[in-house]
């Protein structure tokens, strides 16, 4: 994403996750994965705020499955 | 397809335009980068796609055909160090300490997508019409085997690459 950016500075950059880790959902009452919930959100959250911090990139766009 | 038989596999489905294989070569080597990130300037590149989207998967500690796709957070209280957003075969690190989430686009699990033409904005995401330029063939002088920026011409004006 880097060199793609470097190389076209208006391409635009777009995470998409297809699954999530199994955590992601639970609750102490409800022990199954819930996909749509806000720990995703915040999962998403993460991941956008590790690419800016770590990698110096900006999130454009994010899908979901 | 066939014009980019050695480093691209592609496929319309319901969100892929192309997908590069991981032993693809992205910028470092040049012509994947030039091929596909590039604007169509005038002379120096004039082949690049000009893509609009790089789209990337953000693994979920699920797994691929290629591999575990290595989360950020494996459990609630993780992605809290820069190691977390380096994990797994989509942020790998390879040779020379280049790592892939900055080279994503060479692995299996990311993909672009472009207009249908360089420099119209593609105007509907994940639909099979943004088909990539590189889709199409390219002029004799870009086979599979010769991927890399055509020969300079006495007719080309002189630009300054890079």
């Amino acid at each position: 994403m880097t060199e793609a950016k470097k190389r076209n500075p208006n391409i635009k950059l777009y995470g998409l996750s297809w699954g999530a880790p199994g955590w992601i959902g639970q609750t102490a009452t409800h022990n199954e994965s819930n996909f749509y919930s806000a720990d995703n959100i915040d999962y998403h959250l993460k991941w956008i705020q590790g690419a800016r911090q770590y990698h110096n990139l900006t999130i454009d766009y994010l899908g979901v499955r | 397809m066939a014009w980019f038989c050695c480093d691209l596999v592609c496929f319309l489905g319901a969100l892929v335009c192309v997908t590069l294989l991981p032993d693809s070569h992205w910028c470092t080597s040049g012509p994947m980068a030039c091929l596909l990130a590039d604007p169509p300037l005038p002379s120096s590149r004039p082949q690049g796609a000009n893509l609009d989207i790089l789209k990337v998967e953000i693994g979920g500690d699920t797994q691929s055909t290629e591999a575990t796709e290595a989360s950020h957070m494996h459990t609630r209280d993780d992605g809290v160090d820069e190691a977390a957003y380096n994990r797994g075969y989509e942020v790998r690190r390879g040779k020379g300490g280049n790592s892939l989430l900055h080279n994503s686009s060479q692995l299996p699990g990311s993909h672009c997508m472009c207009s249908p033409q360089p420099g119209i904005p593609a105007t509907s995401l994940n639909t099979p019409l943004n088909i990539c330029p590189s889709q199409r063939p390219f002029p004799p002088t870009h086979t599979s085997t010769n991927l890399h920026r055509r020969a300079a011409r006495p007719s080309d004006p002189v630009v300054d690459d890079d």
